[in-house]
């Protein structure tokens, strides 16, 4: 009977040492001593062979219930010095969180210019129109007779025409295309109604100031087919503005002009006022013109074999630029030519934003 | 081109204001593009009296002079040559800022004597010009108090309106009224002309010398002699209404003929008849004749411009400026008066040709009406003979009027069919053409029309559908959808197509690779021709720094970069996607990408020394990634070292697709390269000809098949000679069994001491997978020898030890 109090003792002991164990390995040593194979109270159980079947029973039950409480008492004290050992660990895995990362060296960035021609085309292809091109050089024929503008024509002269030394078959200087307009020629030379098509490209003028730059883009449209009046054009070319400056209340104004290769012509206004010498858009204070349009001139179908009787349309031409300007805010068209990488950024658009058209 | 709303008046009976004016003119397609009313600015600056002008004290040019306002007495310092007690003059007040030079008055001692403002000189009020040193001086029954714009008369809005080439016959102030008229604003005063009765019965020898094929040239010339008139300077309302609109007042008989070219439009022209002798022979130039204009310049004419010579010389290029040798001057006396007709044609030609503009040629070109001949003559004459006085001969007349353009017939259902506009009734249409001066008869549902003989623009019914839309307004158009459209009705050529999207394609690589876009003219220069080849000239460059189309996209980004680095943007990358041009001839353009990249990359607690960044190895990922981005597999493309001058010969590689078809370049810049564009540091760049890349055939992906075993991964590190390509070790491994998918890179490159001398390691680490089963230790041991053998056959690489 000397073995109860002892039993008492041992469990005392081991509870204060599992107790006061400062390491999981200090912990880990102790499991060994106690439960491993050659433990204190593995060596205990494996003793209950030893004694008579009348006190293994009872010494049986008793050992199992301190195994029991030992184990428990040692998960306790595993799972607490495991948590503090990771807090500890943790702790010294620090890092200075005010540091910055290293620098993004791959966020490119579209120029507006690029986003403005991309919106305007997709608004327009969703409208309908497929996409024609032509070439930068052109014949005089093409970018002015064909379209009813003579030589001695004054609408000539105001197009500051670059001359290339080089001629065409017939000894003409061929010339920079100062609008987008002869792939209207190339086109209705080729196509037949209905025809459906815009035309971006680069244009030429020999012109360089505040305002102008030597080449510059536009978008020409040209749709023919029967029944297309003039009521078409106004509500084509409403709707792309409203679409492209994404302001569905734009007032657009229709206002008589003269263009060589339309009759009847007009010239589209925006609705516009001023703050502050800043331009909104909005509203019918005032008016900013962007674009020309008519419905083709019989004469430019009549060039291109197309019959004026059966056939009419109409066609328009903008400036990109000036969109890309008017809808981002940005106030000097020269700086869209000068190259400076930090002027892309500050207006452009990085490849969350780029080709954004007909977004919500 | 400007005219004043006073001006207008002189044909429209209108109540109207300016304003009122501006809208209906802009409506009606002659858009106001801006308004001005000097007398607005002049208002505050008005009469006083100089009741007392004594000496300055300490000045002997300055007065000082005591002014009588009407409302008070001031005292006021002054220096003009005229001042001095009794006079009427015009007072700046303190506060008032002077119209000629901006400055804004204030009281001020001036050589010790106070000055509350300036008695005004009429230069400085922008109302002439003195050089005299005077002050101005009204008549001394000029009330007090009263605004200077109102003793000058010219309380008178000028409206600047832009004038589309069509309308020739909105360059005078009766064009315009007719359009109010038209438009609703008033009623327009027909002009009739009062014929001049002759008093002396003298004419001017007159005659046409045109080939028969070229009578055209000038359909109708008159004019009549003038004697005895008193030429000097205009009456103050006639300076007022030419300097409203632009033009300088020279002296009354040279005002007059300009005064009738924005009153009736029509350009005239007097000659000092003195200077002329025999009669006056209209004909066409031969082209080298050196014509002294009455600008003083000489010009040499080009053929078949149509000239007027007298006897001795040529005296007129007509329709576009008189001779200086028969110009009018102070002392003329006797004249020859001009009103004629000549073929626009011809005159847009030698304008053109001649380089000389004018109020004349402008509204020649643009055409002028044939039946204001003699009218304007008339009104010319009648303008002189008031007011230079003077006797006029006989009208003597050379051709004929041209017949009027001929009635065509209108079918008012045009305004629906062409002009989308339902709700015109026939009423409105005649009421509107009538105004306008078609002349319109109904007959039936039709109308014919005569076009006026001021409009030759009209040439067929659309002309007319815009006659009638614009008067009533575009706002009468509805907005209309347009009509749908079957999907097969679509047009979209496949090579328009694919190169749109490949732009777009390419564009979305270089946004994830760091680069922004440049947008560069077409144009370069010579300075550029030393690397990129020589461009196709321009005849009329608008500088030498652009004379030539770009045979490249690298020029301007080049200059870029360096303007940038020279900004302090120390590292960067820059991109163009646009045409260059290899011929001059339409269509000798082809599709480029480009792109720059220098400098460092910063330095970072991360890393102290940079990160590859401009190197060539950067420009060749890039040129990787957008043939990728073309659809086209990378290893198919074939490097060599045969690069252009403007790459490091040994840090460049050409890219083709067989020896033949080049698709571009990417590399170091050559350093002499860098040096033409003052670049400093690393620079890389790379074109690429869009163009010759081909496009893909099939765009659908190919069924995503990983291998579900296990692959193996094995490391070989290959003794080769150090002036074998390390690429062709990857190469040959790759490629030593097709049915496997084998994957890899070099990871180190070794050359010392530990290697013989002119040889290198070459380490790769190659993945192997196979899609049909798992690895067995025998065919592992197989395919390594394979990889040693491939290699050693191709670079003669012994499995290093």
């Amino acid at each position: 009977m000397s073995a109860q109090p002892s039993l008492e003792t041992f469990q005392k002991e081991i509870l204060s040492a599992f107790e006061n164990s400062s390491s999981l390995t200090e912990l880990e040593d102790l499991r060994v001593k106690t439960f491993g194979k050659q433990g204190s109270l593995t060596g205990m159980l494996k003793s209950l062979g030893t004694l008579p079947p009348e006190e293994r029973k009872e010494r049986g039950q008793e050992l199992n219930k301190l195994r029991q409480s030992l184990t428990q008492v040692f998960e306790n004290r595993r799972d607490a010095l495991a948590e503090a050992e990771m807090k500890t660990k943790l702790a010294q895995e620090n890092v200075d969180i005010t540091l910055t990362p290293q620098p993004d060296l791959t966020h490119g960035s579209l120029h507006p210019f690029t986003e403005a021609m991309w919106e305007l085309t997709q608004i327009l292809v969703h409208m309908g129109f497929d996409v024609a091109e032509g070439p930068d050089v052109e014949t005089q024929e093409n970018n002015f007779d064909a379209l009813n503008i003579p030589a001695h024509h004054p609408a000539r002269q105001d197009h500051d025409t670059f001359y290339l030394e080089d001629t065409d078959a017939e000894g003409q200087n061929l010339v920079l295309r100062t609008h987008t307009s002869p792939v209207q020629i190339r086109t209705l030379k080729n196509a037949k109604p209905p025809i459906r098509i815009i035309a971006p490209g680069r244009t030429y003028r020999c012109d360089s100031d505040a305002t102008h730059t030597p080449n510059f883009h536009q978008v020409e449209g040209l749709w023919i087919e029967e029944g297309i009046t003039m009521a078409h054009l106004k509500g084509c070319l409403a709707e792309m503005l409203r679409k492209f400056f994404k302001k569905p209340d734009l007032v657009v104004r229709m206002r008589p002009s003269y263009f060589p290769f339309t009759e009847p012509s007009a010239e589209i206004d925006i609705g516009c006022r001023w703050e502050n010498g800043q331009l909104i858009l909005g509203g019918s204070e005032d008016w900013l013109e962007i674009l020309g349009c008519g419905m083709v001139h019989r004469c430019v179908l009549e060039n291109c074999g197309v019959d004026p009787k059966k056939h009419q349309g109409f066609a328009f031409g903008f400036g990109v630029e000036r969109m890309a300007m008017l809808k981002y805010g940005i106030p000097d068209l020269r700086a869209f030519y000068e190259g400076n990488p930090l002027w892309t950024q500050h207006y452009g658009f990085g490849a969350s934003h780029a080709f954004s058209a007909l977004d919500q | 081109m400007k005219i004043t709303s006073q001006w207008l008046k002189d044909y429209l009976d209108t109540s109207a204001t300016p304003e009122e004016m501006a809208e209906v003119l802009t409506r009606q397609g002659l858009c106001v593009e801006d308004m001005e009313n000097p007398a607005t600015l002049l208002a505050p600056f008005k009469t006083v009296k100089v009741t007392k002008a004594e000496p300055h004290p300490d000045a002997d040019r300055l007065k000082v002079c005591t002014v009588d306002t009407g409302e008070g007495i001031t005292q006021v310092v002054c220096g003009g040559t005229n001042a001095r007690t009794g006079i009427v003059a015009v007072l700046a007040k303190p506060g008032m800022t002077i119209p000629a030079n901006q400055l804004t008055m204030k009281v001020a001692k001036i050589r010790g004597v106070e000055s509350h403002g300036m008695l005004c000189s009429s230069g400085e009020l922008g109302l002439g010009e003195t050089d005299d040193g005077s002050i101005i001086e009204l008549p001394a029954n000029t009330p007090l108090g009263i605004s200077v714009a109102e003793v000058f008369g010219i309380d008178d809005t000028t409206l600047d309106i832009e004038i589309t080439p069509n309308r020739g016959d909105c360059l005078g102030a009766y064009g315009f009224a007719r359009e109010l008229a038209a438009g609703g604003l008033g009623a327009l005063k027909t002009y009739t002309a009062k014929a001049v009765p002759a008093k002396i019965d003298e004419s001017f020898p007159l005659s046409f010398d045109f080939p028969e094929d070229k009578k055209h040239a000038c359909p109708l010339f008159t004019g009549r002699i003038i004697r005895g008139v008193k030429n000097g300077p205009s009456p103050q309302w006639l300076q007022n209404r030419l300097k409203a609109v632009g033009v300088r007042p020279i002296s009354v008989l040279v005002d007059i003929t300009n005064y009738l070219a924005y009153d009736l439009g029509r350009p005239m022209h007097a000659f000092d008849l003195s200077k002329l002798q025999g009669g006056l022979t209209l004909s066409l130039s031969k082209g080298g004749e050196n014509f002294e204009a009455l600008d003083g310049e000489i010009y040499k004419l080009p053929a078949d411009a149509v000239i007027i010579r007298d006897e001795k010389k040529l005296q007129s290029l007509a329709g576009i400026m008189g001779g200086l040798h028969s110009a009018v001057e102070e002392n003329t006396t006797d004249i020859f008066l001009e009103s004629a007709l000549f073929d626009p044609i011809l005159i847009a030609n030698a304008g053109r040709a001649s380089g000389i503009n004018s109020d004349s040629r402008y509204r020649f070109e643009r055409g002028v009406d044939p039946e204001l001949v003699i009218p304007a003559l008339e009104k010319a004459t009648a303008m002189i003979l008031e007011l230079c006085g003077g006797t006029a001969g006989p009208v003597t007349t050379l051709g004929r009027t041209p017949k009027p353009a001929e009635r065509f017939a209108f079918n008012p259902e045009l305004l629906k069919t062409l002009g989308g506009v339902e709700t015109l009734s026939q009423r409105d249409v005649e009421v509107i053409l009538d105004k306008l001066g078609f002349d319109p008869k109904a007959i039936e549902d039709q109308i014919t029309i005569a076009p006026p003989s001021w409009r030759h623009d009209i040439d067929g019914p659309a002309d007319i559908v815009e006659e009638i839309l614009r008067v009533k307004g575009y706002d009468l158009i509805p907005e209309a959808e347009l009509p749908p459209i079957l999907e097969n009705d679509h047009q979209n050529a496949p090579n328009i197509l694919a190169p749109r999207r490949r732009q777009l394609s390419v564009r979305r690589a270089l946004l994830g690779r760091g680069y922004a876009e440049a947008m560069g003219f077409s144009f370069m220069s010579d300075h550029d021709q030393v690397f990129f080849g020589e461009g196709v000239p321009v005849k009329n460059p608008i500088s030498e720094d652009l004379n030539q189309l770009r045979t490249s996209l690298l020029p301007h980004l080049l200059k870029s970069a360096a303007r940038a680095q020279a900004k302090g943007t120390a590292y960067g990358k820059l991109y163009e996607v646009g045409n260059v041009f290899h011929g001059s001839k339409p269509g000798e353009q082809s599709l480029c990408i480009a792109g720059i990249l220098w400098g460092e990359t910063p330095r970072h607690w991360q890393n102290s020394s940079p990160l590859p960044y401009a190197d060539f190895f950067q420009s060749k990922a890039d040129v990787l990634s957008l043939l990728s981005a073309c659809g086209m597999k990378p290893e198919k493309v074939s490097l060599s070292r045969e690069v252009p001058a403007w790459l490091h010969p040994g840090q460049g590689a050409r890219y083709s697709l067989g020896p033949k078809n080049i698709l571009g370049y990417s590399g170091v810049v050559h350093p002499q390269t860098a040096d033409h564009y003052d670049i400093k540091g690393p620079v890389s760049i790379f074109e690429l000809y869009l163009d010759q890349v081909p496009y893909p055939k099939n765009t659908t992906n190919a069924a995503f098949d990983l291998s579900p075993y296990p692959s193996i991964e094995r490391d070989f590190a290959f003794v080769v000679d150090e002036a074998v390509e390390s690429g062709k070790v990857l190469q040959a491994a790759l490629k030593v069994d097709p049915k496997l998918s084998i994957t890899g890179d070099i990871f180190d490159i070794y050359t010392g001491d530990k290697l013989e001398s002119g040889k290198k390691s070459v380490a790769i680490c190659l993945t192997f997978s196979n899609p049909e089963k798992t690895f067995e230790e025998a065919e592992i041991q197989t395919l390594l020898k394979k990889v040693q053998d491939a290699v050693e056959k191709t670079t003669g690489g012994v499995l290093r030890a």
